[in-house]
């Protein structure tokens, strides 16, 4: 289990928090749903270890982040910086990963080549050699082959095309293991109903709801008592309902669109 | 060897920017001192001491510059890789103990096979002019020295690295990678001047000095070794041990000191580097 307590993030001293307070328990499969510059991606470079924490705690396992240390299996991340270690090739940092985390090789290579990488071109080319597309699905497939028990994806549709897409959904199907995935884009929710979902808006992290009940759930300005879920961004307040009276959740397709809505451009709220 | 050893050898030794300053930049440099700059007289009784004192300084000098040249690439490979380095540690089977250890050999390695490479070729193209294999006199000692050019020189660098994250300034990386290299360049000016007691203080300056009495067994000035070789005048000597104790110091120093921003930069977690 992954456990956030009262955490915040920011990179430079005088910076404002890119995180802002998160509280959360994972412990199964979860999405984040947040729009483009929400903190997400901050969110999961702090618990690999990849961004400072300015205060607040984090555990794994009950294990202060800080206490971790070579710990094969307990955690692993679908960033590609993580994985461009050397000027070599993409091949060798797939070996290299593998070997650090005692992963399947082989099993990893099978979803490359299922998902359009071939041992050739993982050969050729170096890790940012990839196209963006390539380097998501190279990352994830490291972190979901890497046997560990916490997997944090980051983005790992975006950029690829619909058949790649289902594939990989399958294979976070079967993940046995706690995964969190993050993303803009709320057509998961229909694909991963039985997920729960955390909504994340300017720092701050909400939740958790079951993705299947935010399928349905509709969007409207303003603090609606018996709302779902209520949260602020560029100081308005948003309260998600049930039932279809205002904007539909999965009808946003991304979540970017809050901002439009948030300056009032979206009349249909 | 560990995968992750390996794999740092091979980074180092394939990388084509380390390769083209720590080598190809070098050899340029091997090529004009043999075949432009060299003046070795007749077959005189003199003819085998000036080629082995002219190897020598060469690859003295041109092995501290390729060592220094290459300094640069693993100034900017430590910086990068810093960050990636604390999550390493933490979730694969590499702790950082480990993973400092394995660097730092795998870089070595790489740093004495650059400056082997050069060693190598400056005896090669010697004997190509002049016929006359110059061994050095105590090629376990050129062989030590060089070692210990390369420690201090992988210290550097990452001291460098590390406090250009630790004081934020992360794009000033690309100029300050480049200070072993001008340190480089002071130690090479002592081809031409003698820098005095300087040659004790500056970092790295004091190196050649003990490659070139290891290589021809002979205790060479303080400074202005080309009026040296080249003069019938006497200069100071160089004192041995203080260049020894300075070569050490400086290489303890660079160590402590990337300790202590190691702790500061929050990257590798210290903490588990119990020994």
């Amino acid at each position: 289990m992954i456990e956030l307590i009262n955490l915040h993030v920011k990179y430079g001293r005088r910076q404002e928090p890119i995180v802002k307070g998160a509280h959360a328990k994972f412990e199964n499969k979860h999405l984040i749903l947040g729009p483009n510059g929400s903190g997400k991606t901050t969110l999961f470079r702090a618990i690999a270890g990849l961004a400072p924490i300015s205060s607040g705690r984090i555990l794994i396992d009950g294990v202060d982040l800080d206490k971790i240390y070579s710990k094969p299996g307990l955690l692993a991340i679908n960033l590609s910086e993580v994985y461009s270690v050397f000027h070599l090739g993409a091949y060798d940092h797939l070996r290299l990963f593998m070997d650090l985390t005692g992963g399947d090789i082989d099993l990893a290579l099978k979803m490359l080549e299922d998902l359009g990488l071939s041992i050739d071109l993982l050969r050729k080319r170096k890790p940012w050699e990839l196209s963006a597309g390539q380097q998501k699905v190279f990352s994830t497939v490291i972190a979901l082959f890497s046997n560990a028990k916490h997997v944090l994806l980051d983005e790992p549709f975006e950029q690829l095309d619909p058949a790649r897409k289902s594939k990989l959904i399958e294979y976070l199907r079967e993940y046995k293991g706690v995964l969190l995935l993050n993303t803009h884009e709320t057509w998961l929710l229909s694909a991963l109903k039985d997920w729960n979902a955390h909504l994340m808006f300017e720092g701050r992290l909400y939740g958790s709801l079951h993705a299947g009940e935010l399928v349905k759930a509709s969007l409207v300005v303003g603090d609606v008592p018996d709302a779902m879920l209520r949260f602020t961004v560029s100081n308005k307040t948003y309260s998600l309902i049930r039932g279809e009276v205002g904007e539909s959740l999965s009808r946003l397709i991304t979540l970017d669109r809050i901002y439009e809505l948030s300056l009032g451009e979206a009349s249909n709220i | 060897m560990t995968l992750y050893l390996r794999l740092k050898i091979k980074d180092m030794l394939t990388n084509p920017e380390l390769l083209g300053w720590g080598i190809g930049f070098i050899e340029f440099w091997v090529l004009m001192w043999i075949f432009v700059f060299s003046w070795v007289p007749g077959e005189t009784p003199w003819k085998i001491y000036v080629v082995k004192a002219n190897v020598t300084l060469a690859y003295s000098f041109l092995g501290l510059f390729s060592m220094s040249s290459v300094a640069i690439g693993l100034s900017y490979s430590l910086f990068y890789t810093s960050r990636v380095a604390r999550y390493i540690t933490k979730f694969t089977k590499v702790g950082a103990l480990k993973f400092m250890i394995e660097d730092f050999l795998g870089s070595l390695f790489a740093i004495l096979i650059f400056a082997l490479t050069i060693f190598m070729s400056v005896i090669g193209f010697s004997y190509a002019k002049w016929k006359i294999i110059a061994l050095p006199e105590n090629p376990l000692g050129v062989v030590i020295d060089l070692v210990i050019g390369g420690v201090a020189l992988y210290w550097f660098a990452y001291m460098i690295a590390l406090g250009v994250i630790v004081s934020g300034r992360t794009k000033a990386i690309t100029m300050t990678s480049y200070i072993p290299l001008i340190f480089g360049f002071i130690a090479y000016s002592q081809l031409w001047i003698d820098l005095g007691n300087l040659a004790y203080i500056i970092p790295l300056c004091s190196l050649p000095a003990l490659l070139t009495y290891h290589g021809m067994g002979a205790y060479p000035p303080r400074g202005a070794y080309l009026f040296w070789l080249s003069s019938d005048k006497l200069l100071p000597a160089i004192n041995l041990r203080l260049a020894a104790i300075s070569v050490f110091a400086w290489t303890i120093i660079f160590i402590i000191l990337s300790l202590i921003l190691l702790r500061k930069s929050k990257g590798l977690p210290i903490e588990e580097i119990r020994l």
